[in-house]
């Protein structure tokens, strides 16, 4: 090798390690990729999941006959089939927290003398919310959804490490019985 | 000969590797969310067609404010038009869902004789004898959206009333009033319907009406991934 003009050998620049470096420039924008696309897939199988447990409580819901409660309270047993059919997204007392069933009837004292108007049932000032006949409504209400990571718009603002809100609903009418469970449980 | 440096290479096919990875990612999230809104689409049909099969009256606000709490995200905004629904053609609905019920009735000589006066039972006295035809129709939502598959009924002689209801003289001589498209629910090789009819029978409960709900929301639009076409589905009870 040809010495330089003050006989000192020229350095030679070391690559080791250039590798690393670059691979770790490359695998930064894959990982958020990574991230976004299980935090998509994540929210959407969560979403979908939801919604099923909420039909399938709905669906179960309003052909429970007062043997079949056992003296439980209503509202309680479709919860826990929600909760049960949420693949454990809904488990423990948090998750049943954002379940909440409802009843609706026909108010026969509204102006509308004809039709009459579907307002909330709300126990105990109306007794009889689960007769068959009224609509139930089994929703999951503003269930938090956090990412894995926190979601970063711009430098300039702090990451936004706010859970999205997910939400299901379900709603079908009593089926006849004569003899529907008399415990309501808490509502809505 | 000058060595070329290898310098930023990785760089370089990271951002031609990013050039298939970026697509698949919008790929994976929009047709996921196209997913999402075609399965809360047809639940929002099977919910409304089940409550529809058992006379629930969606004429009335509160029942449409339960199926929009159904819709979610779909946006599905109840009107307040004549009974609370947009079931007129007049009205326009709002939103970016519709949900279109139908009660469908096959006319048989039972049906006929109801007609005021009684009519007989054929074709030259009660014209859509033997024919499915609209009992009863209701859409809820933004009804500009889409059209039902069965069809609309136009030119009754009596304008569908606040219930939706159509008049069984209309069901009967009206022929505007037939359910037109395709009828998944007779007999594919005969068209009979699927299950024993006597059109000459003059009790009337040996038809029961069909029930059918049909929902469509605005789709999810991310082009090229997502087109945004109208999602939809079609149920019967």
């Amino acid at each position: 090798m040809r010495n330089t003009e003050n006989g000192a050998r020229p350095r030679k620049r070391g690559r080791r390690g250039s590798e690393l470096l670059e691979f770790t420039f490359a695998f930064l924008p894959l990982l958020v990729i990574m991230f976004v696309i299980i935090d998509i897939s994540w929210s959407i199988f969560v979403k979908a999941t939801l919604q099923y447990a909420v039909h399938v409580g709905v669906r179960q819901g309003i052909i429970i006959t007062g043997p079949q409660a056992g003296g439980q309270p209503f509202t309680g047993l479709v919860r826990n089939i929600v909760e049960a059919n949420s693949l454990g997204i809904l488990s423990g007392a948090t998750g049943l927290s954002y379940i909440h069933v409802s009843f609706y009837t026909i108010d026969q004292n509204t102006a509308d003398a004809t039709y009459g108007q579907l307002i909330a049932c709300i126990p105990p000032a109306s007794t009889g919310c689960n007769a068959p006949g009224n609509v139930m409504q089994v929703s999951v209400d503003s269930y938090p959804l956090r990412a894995l990571v926190p979601h970063l718009y711009s430098w300039a603002i702090s990451a936004n490490v706010n859970p999205g809100l997910i939400s299901a609903a379900a709603a079908d009418e009593i089926e006849p019985s004569s003899d529907w469970p008399q415990t309501l449980g808490p509502t809505p | 000969m000058r060595r070329r440096s290898r310098q930023g290479a990785s760089a370089i096919e990271f951002s031609f590797s990013l050039l298939v990875l970026v697509p698949l990612l919008l790929g994976a999230a929009g047709i996921g969310i196209s997913m999402l809104r075609q399965l809360q689409t047809v639940q929002l049909a099977r919910d409304a067609g089940a409550m529809f099969a058992r006379k629930v009256d969606f004429t009335l606000l509160g029942s449409q404010q339960i199926l929009s709490r159904v819709a979610g995200s779909l946006g599905l905004t109840v009107t307040t038009g004549s009974g609370g629904s947009s079931n007129t053609a007049g009205v326009a609905g709002a939103g970016n869902a519709v949900v279109i019920l139908s009660a469908i009735q096959y006319v048989n000589a039972g049906v006929c004789a109801q007609a005021t006066p009684p009519l007989l039972a054929n074709t030259g006295s009660c014209h859509n004898f033997g024919s499915w035809v609209f009992a009863k129709r209701l859409v809820v939502g933004n009804n500009t959206l889409r059209t039902s598959n069965l069809g609309t009924p136009t030119g009754l002689t009596t304008a569908i009333d606040s219930t939706g209801t159509i008049t069984i003289n209309d069901q009967c001589l009206t022929a505007t009033d037939k359910v037109t498209g395709t009828n998944p629910w007779t007999n594919p090789w005969n068209g009979s319907p699927t299950y024993p009819v006597d059109p000459n029978s003059l009790t009337v409960i040996q038809v029961q009406p069909i029930y059918v709900s049909e929902a469509a929301a605005v789709g999810f639009r991310m082009p090229p991934f997502s087109s945004g076409t109208t999602v939809y589905a079609q149920l019967y009870f």
